[in-house]
């Protein structure tokens, strides 16, 4: 039995985290949460210190998304957990799947819960659908492989892939980014189909203002990750993370 | 010759009052030195063209730069690269920053739990008593558990 981390990045989910933990704790029972409160401004530190299992890490600033994922898997490694899932904290992730997609995995895998082509037509909103579109288009076309649903931020990854987001992880938009360069690295990811709840409460990270920055600068770090080093690659190993 | 007077005063004084400004942000302990190394060198640049226009216009022939457009770019390029410079730095600082926040939370984590660990009784106790939540709160039955990383572990 694999010792198992959620991962929970959250901001300003107040509103919903505390359903998140208890669907968790629910259905998942053996695994640990850990919530990364990235400097919320409202009650999220203080819902999570008091749910029993949950453990927190609170950053004194705004890492961003991908800076608060990271402190999660190093807060992880360093307490010796072998299997990560990473999840967000807005209830958007079904949780009921996650045993099953704990069960899919193998080492030098990452599992990225997707929705299927159909269901993610009708449910998400414009830009969302328009960004996801393009994005699997821009894998098939240039990496050869078809993940469905590539912006999707539900994981699942070993201490191997771990260990190397420790080294590197992209501070705002980390998705696609770490995609293709796991993939130039040798690792595999599997799309695993999951049917997404409705967002509960609180806003998307994503807003119209944002959008254009989004595709701006996803897209050039997809076309910059296939010609820079790869701080994945085998090769490499991670100072201080034995 | 009033033309010429009244830009000498707008550029000159302009020029003049930026060196005073980043003399004295120098003096506050505001800029850092190797940065007045950027900024001192192009105040004293402007102060000096500001004053004696006409100096530019012989040093724009002696180099046969013949054409003010020229000139022009070749201020935006130096400014440019300052500009490119500074971005440059900040992003160094921004993943400096992230690495010193990540470390302070996974401390301050370590310390947290050192403390209920020594002392669990006692802080589980004042813990559940934190009557933040309503009973009806899906959290409330299951506070009774030791909210320890350890127990977890066992199970």
């Amino acid at each position: 039995m694999h010792k198992t981390a959620i991962i929970i990045p959250a901001r300003n989910e107040a509103s919903n985290i505390a359903g998140v933990l208890h669907a968790v704790h629910e259905y998942f029972p053996q695994a640990d949460i850990v919530v990364v409160d990235d400097n919320s401004d409202d009650d999220t530190a203080e819902i999570v210190r008091c749910h029993p299992r949950a453990v927190l890490l609170q950053s004194p600033i705004t890492l961003g998304i991908g800076g608060a994922v990271q402190l999660g898997v190093k807060y992880c490694v360093k307490e010796g957990y072998t299997l990560f899932i990473r999840m967000d904290g807005d209830g958007q992730h079904p949780v009921e799947c996650l045993p099953e997609m704990v069960r899919n995995w193998r080492p030098g895998l990452l599992i990225q819960g997707s929705r299927s082509r159909g269901e993610f037509l009708g449910t998400s909103n414009g830009i969302r659908k328009i960004g996801s579109l393009y994005f699997c288009m821009l894998f098939k076309i240039f990496t050869g492989r078809y993940l469905p649903d590539p912006t999707s931020g539900l994981l699942c990854f070993g201490r191997d892939i771990a260990e190397k987001f420790i080294r590197f992880f992209p501070s705002d938009f980390p998705e696609i980014e770490t995609e293709v360069l796991l993939i130039r690295a040798g690792y595999d990811i599997l799309p695993f189909q999951v049917a997404m709840q409705a967002r509960q409460g609180g806003n998307s990270s994503i807003g119209l203002f944002h959008a254009g920055v989004y595709m701006f600068s996803v897209t050039l770090a997809f076309f910059i990750s296939f010609f820079r080093k790869n701080p994945y690659s085998p090769s490499i190993k991670v100072a201080g993370f034995p | 010759m009033n033309i010429d007077l009244s830009a000498r005063l707008i550029f000159g004084g302009s020029a003049l009052l930026l060196t005073l400004g980043i003399l004295l942000l120098i003096r506050n302990g505001s800029l850092k030195e190797k940065y007045a190394l950027l900024w001192l060198p192009l105040s004293v640049f402007f102060l000096v063209f500001g004053l004696f226009p006409s100096l530019l216009l012989w040093v724009a022939q002696k180099v046969h730069l013949h054409y003010i457009t020229i000139v022009l770019l070749c201020v935006i390029m130096v400014f440019t690269y300052m500009l490119l410079y500074i971005t440059l730095r900040l992003s160094q600082m921004r993943e400096d920053m992230k690495k010193l926040a990540q470390e302070l939370a996974l401390t301050q984590n370590r310390f947290v739990s050192k403390e209920t660990s020594g002392d669990s009784a006692s802080w589980s106790v004042g813990h559940s008593q934190d009557g933040k939540y309503s009973p009806t709160s899906p959290l409330r039955p299951k506070q009774k558990k030791k909210p320890t990383l350890g127990e977890s572990q066992n199970t």
